[in-house]
């Protein structure tokens, strides 16, 4: 079976994640550091802050619900390689110093967890401010700029706020040669997908899946709406895990 | 056995460079940066690393840029004296000869973030998909071979075996994994540096600095 030479696709969120974190370290010295990535999920926003992360050789955390500004300063130490000094300011300290002297991003993932915690909330405000231009960008769903716009003062070092684009059909012949490379879609396919998905990619991807194994079994050269017919598409009710 | 090797010159296999947990030029980086100015002696001193190797280090790190010769004398290592000029964080830059950046490796450096990512379980497609970047591909038979070894190693658990699909004439749907919060063969936490594949097959752990498998024979 033959394999295409890409694997990626820069699907919207994918792009603007990136272009996100080039402007944060492209910042001039002095200006703020922090970015907010919200949205639905299923929408990628975890593919597209990985991707960031992969791409800018960053620091990635996935907040939990139990974690405590120990843990969370700890668990940064841990994906930096330094060895947690045993006190919280002293591990701020480590954090801040890493950040300021490596310029890369630290992205935190379900953001959401400490958003509705004022400690932690102040933590990685303080993050920002021990360091000298680190970025920062929060990564969550939909709730987390209002929940965020509690707290001021960590509002107001927000630079951007990028909202999770919906899957668009441009996305979608994206993902085709990544889950269907040996079975083409057509575009009127692709766009009932794109209708169903209610803006998930994940969505579109199981799709995309399911259309090639069926076309494959049926020896479909192009799969279009007229071959699909009547089939059922999976819908989401019942998501399988997938990677992000 | 590392005690003994450990001052002599060259880079070796990965977990013969790990005297202390440590490569070689790692700590020649971190005795830089206590240092901020020095000569070549106290620093492979600080470093505790043979002359050869620090003095290689520095000539690269002073060709990409991040030490500066502050001596103003021309001729011998010697005799000079350098400052820290870029400080990039804990992590020593990786360097060529020439002091340009090292890429070998990224790709499985990025097939190990993404599998401490995953939510749940994965199969050889989705790792290779997730990790590949523009700059780097990876290849499927790359990560089906990367997550064998892993296996093997212990770090994975297999939740659902390949499994025939009759509609795809002969075809197999592809094993599912998931990354076990501890090594089954020595308990540790998985950290945050990837596991290498070295010749041989034997699997090297730098965050431990430890050789976690190899294989005795290859049955296939």
């Amino acid at each position: 079976m033959s394999r295409p030479a890409n694997q990626t696709a820069d699907i919207t969120n994918v792009d603007l994640m990136h272009a996100t974190t080039l402007r944060l370290l492209g910042r001039p010295a002095g200006s703020d550091g922090m970015a907010v990535l919200y949205g639905p999920s299923g929408f990628g926003k975890t593919q597209a802050a990985t991707q960031a992360y992969l791409r800018h050789n960053g620091y990635f955390v996935r907040m939990s619900d139990q974690w405590t500004c120990k843990t969370f300063l700890q668990k940064i130490l841990i994906e930096m390689d330094i060895q947690p000094e045993k006190t919280g300011a002293a591990m701020l300290d480590q954090v801040a110093q890493q950040l300021s002297a490596s310029s890369r991003p630290l992205i935190i993932d379900e953001a959401d967890y400490a958003a509705d915690k004022p400690r932690l909330v102040q933590l990685i405000r303080d993050i920002h401010d021990n360091s000298y231009k680190a970025s920062i960008i929060l990564v969550g769903e939909e709730a987390l700029p209002q929940k965020l716009a509690k707290w001021e003062r960590f509002h107001s070092r927000v630079l951007d706020w990028v909202p999770a684009q919906p899957v668009s059909l441009d996305d979608a012949r994206k993902l085709v040669p990544i889950y269907s490379e040996d079975m083409p879609v057509a575009d009127d396919l692709l766009q009932l997908l794109v209708d169903e998905a209610r803006g998930s990619v994940r969505r579109v991807g199981n799709n995309l899946n399911l259309i090639r194994e069926e076309g494959l079994s049926e020896g479909w050269d192009v799969a279009t709406l007229a071959s699909w017919g009547n089939r059922t598409l999976y819908t989401g009710k019942a998501p399988t895990r997938r990677l992000p | 056995m590392t005690e003994t090797r450990r001052k002599v010159p060259g880079r070796r296999p990965a977990h013969l460079e790990m005297s202390g947990g440590k490569p070689k030029r790692q700590r020649v980086w971190e005795a830089i940066r206590k240092l901020k100015e020095f000569n070549l002696i106290d620093c492979a001193h600080k470093a505790d690393v043979d002359m050869d190797t620090t003095k290689t280090y520095l000539q690269t790190l002073e060709r990409a840029g991040f030490i500066e010769d502050v001596s103003g004398k021309r001729g011998g290592h010697d005799e000079k004296r350098w400052q820290l000029a870029r400080d990039i964080g804990m992590e020593a830059p990786r360097l060529t000869k020439e002091g340009k950046p090292v890429t070998q490796g990224m790709g499985t450096t990025n097939m190990w973030r993404v599998m401490r990512l995953a939510k749940g379980d994965f199969d050889y497609l989705e790792i290779a998909r997730s990790a590949s970047t523009p700059e780097h591909q990876v290849k499927p038979e790359t990560a089906r071979s990367y997550l064998k070894a892993l296996h093997a190693a212990g770090y994975l658990d297999m939740v659902v075996p390949p499994q025939p699909k009759p509609a795809m004439k002969g075809g197999k749907s592809p094993a599912r994994w998931r990354l076990l919060p501890y090594n089954r063969i020595n308990s540790k936490k998985p950290g945050p540096r990837a596991p290498m594949i070295q010749r041989l097959k034997r699997v090297f752990d730098p965050n431990w600095a430890e050789v976690v498998f190899q294989e005795e024979a290859d049955d296939e």
